[in-house]
């Protein structure tokens, strides 16, 4: 499983190009930008540099938690990215996370 | 806007869009920004219309409650376009707007919802064997009103030309309230002044579009086209020439200079695309001899022919890295530390060796590392630069080379914003630069037209302030 830090190296390279919206099914179904892939990675960003996962309480709400937690992990936008991130495996890995924190 | 205003305002957005409104400060984040460096701040709230009426309804809020509006698609501007500068913003995200109404395959025209994807209308469109052809890089992400509003180009630029060719009529909401429909659905449209285009590039701050007529073009009915390289610009800008004396017209002219090539995993020389020449059945290789004889009696060096567009874009494969390169290029030397900046300027296509030139020698005057590729066919260049975000030294050598770029444009009677728009990041270079140079330095009065025709289509300035100019 992937470390926050690996995560967070990772998420960091987003440049925003939203490129990797083209074939994710649940944006297409959704049409929201939360439940695409740059929504999610930048979440998952936003999440880990506000301390989640480290100890600190971020508020956490399914208006967050839903948009990650419903990723299908087709990894169809990991070829889209020109950065090179590994999208599916961040998200894959974040939801464990969330998993192991919402249950201590 | 007071605390107590700001709840009243967030319950009758509520009351609207329901659980189409966003308040949440994480999911704000994600519409405070676009794909450019400009840092923005976080909306007060964001809402996604289904519909005009819709619109309506939060342009008439924003005028009773004195909030903001910008109207984003995908937010992949290279400018600044989308990014909200204001606290007091509504973002009015136009995702959830993306059918196609209709589509004409005897007029040639699409009605379209402002939220629909460049790349989702053309896979639509090429069922009936026609094309929207203003294709930007992101035209997998783009939305068409996104690309309307930035006023967009793209590689098939050199024979299209940019968005202002490709549309016919426009629906939008302005900053009374009022829906306008402008333009017609027939090429030849004479009816007063030309408002369609006053709303082609205008960035959003005259309205929002909810409705677009868009004029199409029939796929070609055949393809060639060729990959070549050759040892210095000035060749291979002669072959584009004599591809145009020949009375050749590409669809796509592209080209990535030596330095470049190197990171797209090429030799380092120059390397052209040119590709898209319309031809009829049976006329390919007639046609694939003219373009060989062009490049060879310039010294070029053919690498590949292709006399399908599938055979074309395996050979355009490394010119579709470049984004990819320069992001590769960027985080290499500079980790997660590393700010990218991509240009775009353009100049007359006999200054194109001049400028390619001189863009070398302001690369390595200034110090920075630049990247350089463009669409050569419409004399479109796009050097990328990036430097250590930390490293204020470098950064402002990279804001220098940025200067001087736009300078080295108007001097070679081109402009600073070829297809990327102004935002905010080139306000200063369109003000003092190139409304200047062309108005014995009285850019005031141009920018005071464009000040008054905002005023009339935006009487309380509700619309993506500080964009464009102040």
């Amino acid at each position: 499983m992937m470390s926050i830090k690996e995560i967070h190296e990772e998420v960091k390279k987003c440049m925003y190009c939203g490129f990797c919206e083209f074939p994710c099914p649940t944006f297409n179904a959704l049409r929201s930008r939360a439940y695409g892939p740059r929504g999610r990675i930048n979440l998952i960003k936003a999440l880990i540099e506000n301390g989640f996962g480290q100890g600190k309480d971020v508020g956490l709400n399914s208006d967050v938690i839903n948009p990650i937690m419903t990723c299908l992990h087709c990894a169809a936008c990991d070829t889209q990215c020109p950065a090179g991130i590994r999208i599916a495996d961040v998200i894959h890995g974040f939801k464990a996370i969330i998993l192991e924190t919402i249950l201590k | 806007m007071s605390q107590g205003r700001g709840g009243d305002v967030i319950r009758e957005l509520e009351a609207v869009f329901k659980d189409r409104l966003f308040t949440e400060p994480h999911i704000l984040a994600l519409y405070s920004h676009d794909a450019s460096s400009e840092v923005g701040v976080k909306p007060m709230a964001v809402v996604q219309p289904v519909s005009v009426d819709e619109v309506v309804k939060v342009v008439k809020l924003a005028i009773d409650h004195g909030f903001k509006i910008v109207p984003v698609g995908s937010s992949t501007s290279l400018s600044g376009n989308a990014t909200p500068k204001l606290e007091n913003t509504v973002i009015v995200s136009l995702e959830r707007m993306n059918s196609i109404i209709e589509v004409s395959d005897i007029d040639w025209y699409a009605r379209v919802q402002p939220g629909i994807k460049v790349d989702e209308l053309n896979l639509e469109l090429m069922g009936y064997g026609l094309q929207w052809p203003v294709d930007p890089a992101s035209s997998k992400t783009a939305t068409v009103g996104g690309v309307i509003s930035n006023g967009g180009g793209g590689m098939r630029g050199a024979k299209y030309g940019p968005a202002s060719h490709w549309v016919l009529g426009l629906e939008a909401v302005i900053g009374t309230g009022d829906v306008v429909r402008v333009g017609c659905r027939t090429v030849k449209c004479r009816e007063g002044y030309n408002l369609v285009q006053l709303f082609i590039g205008s960035e959003g701050t005259l309205g929002v579009i909810t409705e677009a007529t868009l004029r199409l073009a029939p796929l070609p009915e055949s393809f060639v086209g060729i990959m070549a390289r050759f040892g210095n610009a000035e060749s291979l800008v002669n072959a584009v020439i004599k591809v145009r004396r020949d009375r050749l017209w590409p669809m796509v002219t592209e080209f990535v200079d030596d330095k470049t090539a190197q990171l797209l995993s090429l030799e380092p020389r120059y390397y052209l695309w040119i590709g898209g020449v319309d031809t009829y059945a049976g006329s390919e290789q007639g046609v694939l001899t003219k373009l060989s004889n062009a490049i060879a009696l310039n010294g070029g060096e053919i690498i590949g022919k292709a006399l399908t567009w599938q055979d074309f874009s395996k050979l355009l494969e490394p010119r579709k890295m470049l984004y990819s390169a320069q992001l590769k290029a960027a985080f290499g030397d500079y980790g997660m530390d590393a700010f990218l900046l991509i240009e775009d300027i353009a100049v007359p296509m006999s200054k194109l060796p001049e400028a390619v030139r001189e863009l070398q020698e302001l690369s390595k005057k200034h110090g920075v590392k630049m990247m350089l590729g463009g669409h050569i066919g419409d004399g479109n260049l796009h050097p990328a630069v990036w430097a250590r975000r930390s490293d204020k030294d470098e950064v402002e050598r990279i804001m220098r080379f940025f200067e001087d770029v736009g300078s080295l444009a108007i001097r070679l009677n081109g402009t600073v914003s070829a297809e990327h728009g102004i935002g905010t990041q080139k306000k200063e270079l369109l003000k003092g630069g190139a409304i200047g140079s062309r108005n014995n330095g009285r850019s005031d009065l141009v920018i005071e037209l464009m000040r008054n025709i905002k005023r009339a289509f935006d009487p309380y300035g509700i619309f993506n302030p500080g964009k464009i100019f102040d």
